[in-house]
């Protein structure tokens, strides 16, 4: 082991910049994700109002979210960068078990990423994990099982996101914690001495960056879950699409993607140590793997170069609020709010019309959300059942924006 | 090896491992057999008739979208679920055809002469059989059944990615 003794190249720095990305990215991710664990509220009915909270308070918790959500995308770049450097490099074969822990810890980022995803309840959550917890399934023998451990039953329910933030949030770390200090002290050893005064500085730049990028972009959160929502198109996170456009390719044998191709990947990393292979031939599987995941992730994005952007929380209440009136208040109060819907002949009295200046003279916004909710003699139906309080709001608003007559401008 | 076995079994680091294989006992012992759902036992979970309203209210024609909620009390929590099945009049009788595609367990989408998912592009024509793309199996048909004008619907639903359909529950 005279790994000191020859001259470090630039494949060898990439491999300690990726490993020290990774270990203050990983120290951020903990600390972002201890203030967020402070409000967040792992149940079905809460868990979304919370994040929404989070948000739209603004401040500090928005900040470790934005934080926590990049970091999350970072530190599987970072990691993965740890180990195709450690491939390029002799890494792999002068440290064998550091570079199998590496790829130990590539795949617990993976179950980072997979329990995370789920916490804010929003639609991509929702879809995204059902997805995944399709094609874990699928593994032989032990998938029905699995999904079944990790939902807490045969369906998704009241125990599916405790499981998954104890994962996240108590398991994992625990296990991370122990793999860096045990598994990487040496690593750690030798880091600080290689880079002696360099080190603490280059740690507090990438803080300072990490800090930046979060402060500039916000973190996204789409409309709440809806199990029922046939209209959702889900996609999964950007480094996952290349197993996603996969899959769309595997027609009957699903346990090709789901046990095969990981067990194909992990397997062979974990070989390779004891392997004496070419320089060369290293470097041309790096590019094919390239190759094979940047085309997969291009082909999907061309493939949905006409599918709309994914309205945010904001844009999707109003969004859903047009369409709601359409579906629920325009057969009778018509498109255009005057009351002439083409069911008119069926009622009995006559509904009202939005655009009349004295329909807003009789009332307020409050009387309408009232009326809305609990229905009004005789036609009204009540739509407090099917509807949330934030939606009926949202056709409330959608009716006074769209129909109420605009005041004269006042001339100056 | 980083370090001989010698020196490993007496390093705080080995220590520090079997502390973390106890602990992980007790907590892999729950995730695997604690506080699972009793599936059909506790009543309201799959499997249960479901009121969808008048049956008149499925007119003849293509297959059309139809959300109901329903109640289900999952351990502790009594919950209303909204769901989404598809439903076609043929003659007398009313089909129905789940919603979950039979791939990973997205909602389908109607399209001309049959069904479409937009996840992994499978799709299934008019009578849910797959035409293309990666679902192994045909979508999973309903039990309906019409009593005093009332449609009922058999609520189930099974689990994706397998080439039989096989009903999630316990």
């Amino acid at each position: 082991m005279d790994g000191q003794k020859r001259p470090i190249d630039g494949m060898s720095k990439l491999h300690g910049a990726a490993a020290l990305c990774a270990f203050v990215f990983a120290g951020l991710l903990m600390g972002s994700g201890l203030g967020l664990a402070m409000s967040y509220v792992p149940s079905q009915a809460e868990a979304f109002s919370s994040v929404l909270y989070i948000r739209q308070q603004g401040g500090i918790g928005a900040l470790l979210r934005a934080m926590h959500y990049h970091l999350s995308s970072g530190v599987v770049v970072a990691v993965f960068l740890m180990v195709i450097t450690g491939v390029l490099t002799e890494a792999h074969r002068e440290r064998r078990w550091e570079f199998r822990l590496s790829v130990v810890t590539l795949l617990l980022m993976i179950g980072f990423c997979f329990t995370g995803y789920l916490l804010p309840m929003d639609q991509p959550a929702y879809w995204g994990t059902s997805v995944r917890l399709g094609i874990v399934e699928t593994v032989p023998v032990v998938g029905g099982m699995q999904a079944d451990m990790l939902r807490g039953g045969p369906t998704f329910g009241a125990a599916t996101l405790p499981r998954f933030y104890a994962l996240h949030v108590a398991a994992l770390p625990i296990v991370l914690v122990l793999l860096v200090l045990v598994g990487f002290k040496d690593a750690l050893d030798r880091a600080a001495k290689a880079s002696g005064r360099w080190l603490l500085p280059a740690c507090g730049l990438i803080t300072i960056a990490v800090w930046v990028v979060a402060a500039i972009f916000q973190a996204p959160l789409e409309p709440k879950a809806a199990a029922a929502d046939t209209e959702y198109v889900p996609r999964p996170e950007w480094y996952f699409l290349w197993l996603f456009q996969f899959g769309k390719y595997v027609h009957g044998f699903q346990w090709v993607e789901s046990a095969l191709l990981p067990a194909i990947g992990v397997g062979t990393l974990m070989l390779l140590p004891e392997i004496r292979t070419s320089r060369r031939l290293r470097v041309a599987g790096v590019i094919a793997l390239f190759v094979f995941m940047f085309g997969l992730a291009g082909l999907a994005l061309y493939e949905d170069r006409d599918l709309p952007a994914k309205p945010q929380y904001e844009e999707g209440l109003v969004l859903k609020a047009a369409r709601d009136y359409r579906v629920e208040c325009a057969s009778c109060h018509g498109l255009s709010g005057k009351g002439d819907g083409p069911d008119i002949g069926k009622l009995d009295g006559k509904p009202k019309n939005f655009t009349r200046e004295t329909f807003w003279d009789d009332g307020t916004m409050n009387d309408m959300i009232e009326v809305v909710t609990k229905g009004l003699a005789p036609d009204m139906p009540a739509f407090g059942g099917r509807l949330t309080e934030e939606e009926i709001l949202a056709i409330a608003t959608h009716i006074e924006a769209n129909f109420r007559p605009r005041p004269a401008p006042i001339s100056r | 090896m980083l370090i001989d076995r010698r020196t490993l079994l007496k390093s705080w680091q080995a220590l520090a491992t079997v502390v973390a294989g106890l602990s992980a006992l007790p907590a892999g012992l729950f995730f695997a057999f604690g506080a699972r759902s009793k599936g059909n036992a506790a009543g309201g979970a799959s499997g249960d008739w479901i009121d969808l309203g008048p049956a008149t209210e499925v007119g003849e024609g293509p297959w059309k979208a139809r959300r109901f909620r329903r109640e289900t009390l999952d351990r502790w929590k009594k919950t209303v679920v909204d769901e989404s099945v598809y439903l076609r009049r043929q003659g007398e009788s009313i089909e129905a055809v789940s919603a979950l595609c039979t791939h990973t367990g997205c909602l389908v989408q109607r399209v001309s002469n049959g069904f479409g998912c937009p996840c992994h592009k499978s799709d299934f024509d008019e009578e849910g059989k797959p035409i293309s793309g990666p679902a192994p199996r045909s979508l999973d048909r309903l039990e309906t059944r019409v009593e005093g004008g009332q449609l009922k619907l058999r609520f189930i639903k099974f689990r994706p990615g397998l080439s039989k359909s096989e009903p999630m529950v316990s």
